[in-house]
């Protein structure tokens, strides 16, 4: 159970670093050059509020989730591990 | 007003020394694009290489940027830095960007998004690069210009308008010098509109930008001076003229494009020497005496407007 959660959150993650390079105009930066806990804005991927609007869409469009409350929206900004596991927190797993 | 900085960005390359050397080697074949995946339709562009528009130091605030907004960056610094000029943190330069499409194939991705994932889920990145000011900002933003700034569309008299705001600007002591130029790029539904829908198929379209650094005409200028102003009947063969019909040979078509014509005018005066390869030229010049020539004089398609470059 452990483990197919796991596999889950690392197809989540990988997702979800191919979506933020590819919208987000990541200049030089590969999905695979994003660590799994990177943290999102400031001195980790350096993402700026325009961003975080971007991301609001991103999860909308690909993940049917809506992220209203930004209050909430700071935790799971936070890093790329936070971002996943509210992702995988918030919507079926299909494999099973 | 007199020009005092040059930047072109355009398929012959990026900057005035490029746009010359070009201009000296003669013209280059158009390269052949398909347009429509689905057709599988063709035409020969003139367009901006991608490299062209690779520069991290003169884009590094432009990350979001497209395709559009970094010619007109790109073209703005190298016309700020062609000019020498030290600009004072307390000197105002205005930035006047003119356009005939904006940048439509932003605006194309922004509709694309509102039919592929609704009007709520459209990428506000793209959404706030749709509006044709964004270029004047970026230019704004990237050169750290304090001054009045503002976008001009009129299909081809454009940058005929740019001047004539420019010259406004700096006769109303609004601002000391004033970056003034054109874009406009190319895309698959410009090249569609081109091959299908306009009756222009002895033209090549081509994209790219150029762009002035201005001042007061009192000021001993770079290259020349520059007026832009309505023509009279009966004037038009007065002097040398060039015809334009903002197309030509080397750069391709660019509805803007009589800002091109004007930076290869300034270029020929200050490098006394006619590009006669790319430029249509009436009888009055010629590459025997072009040692002589002071004064350049054209006219937009209609031949309403009529810039004239001067060496003193």
């Amino acid at each position: 159970m452990q483990e197919s959660e796991e596999k889950r959150l690392v197809e989540i993650r990988n997702k979800l670093k191919v979506l933020l390079v590819d919208h987000l105009s990541l200049e030089d930066v590969k999905p695979e050059d994003i660590k799994d806990d990177e943290i999102l804005f400031g001195e980790g991927l350096g993402l700026d509020s325009l961003d975080a609007v971007e991301i609001v869409v991103l999860l909308q469009r690909n993940f049917g989730l809506e992220v209203k409350d930004m209050n909430k929206g700071r935790e799971i900004f936070y890093s790329l591990d936070t971002l996943a596991k509210y992702v995988a927190a918030n919507t079926e797993d299909k494999s099973e | 007003m007199n020009i005092q900085g040059i930047g072109t960005i355009s398929t012959l390359g990026r900057g005035s020394e490029s746009f010359t050397k070009a201009l000296h080697q003669g013209p280059v074949e158009p390269k052949i694009v398909e347009y429509s995946p689905v057709t599988k339709k063709t035409i020969p562009v003139f367009s901006v290489d991608d490299k062209v528009l690779k520069d991290k130091e003169a884009l590094k605030s432009c990350r979001r940027a497209d395709r559009f907004c970094k010619m007109a960056v790109l073209a703005a610094g190298d016309a700020l830095k062609d000019s020498g000029i030290e600009i004072a943190e307390d000197e105002k330069i205005g930035v006047i960007v003119s356009t005939a499409f904006g940048p439509h194939q932003t605006t194309f991705n922004f509709l694309d998004n509102i039919l592929d994932y609704g009007e709520a889920n459209v990428s506000p990145t793209i959404f706030s690069h749709s509006v044709h000011n964004a270029a004047a900002s970026y230019i704004a933003s990237a050169l750290n210009i304090q001054g009045p700034a503002s976008t001009l569309t009129d299909f081809c008299f454009s940058f005929s308008n740019a001047l004539q705001l420019a010259d406004a600007w700096i006769n109303q002591g609004r601002c000391k010098y004033v970056l003034a130029g054109t874009v406009d790029e190319l895309s698959p539904a410009m090249e569609y509109i081109c091959d299908q829908k306009l009756n222009i198929s002895e033209l090549v379209p081509g994209e790219g930008s150029t762009f002035f650094l201005l001042s007061a005409g009192k000021r001993k200028a770079k290259y020349c001076d520059i007026e832009c102003n309505q023509s009279s009947k009966g004037k038009e063969d007065d002097g040398k003229n060039i015809s334009s019909f903002n197309n030509c040979p080397a750069w391709g078509w660019i509805a803007s494009g009589s800002s091109f014509y004007c930076a290869s005018a300034a270029l020929m005066l200050k490098n006394k020497h006619i590009y006669q390869n790319f430029i249509e030229l009436k009888k009055d010049v010629s590459a025997e005496h072009s040692d002589n020539i002071k004064n350049i004089r054209f006219f937009d398609k209609t031949k309403k407007i009529v810039f004239n470059l001067t060496i003193s």
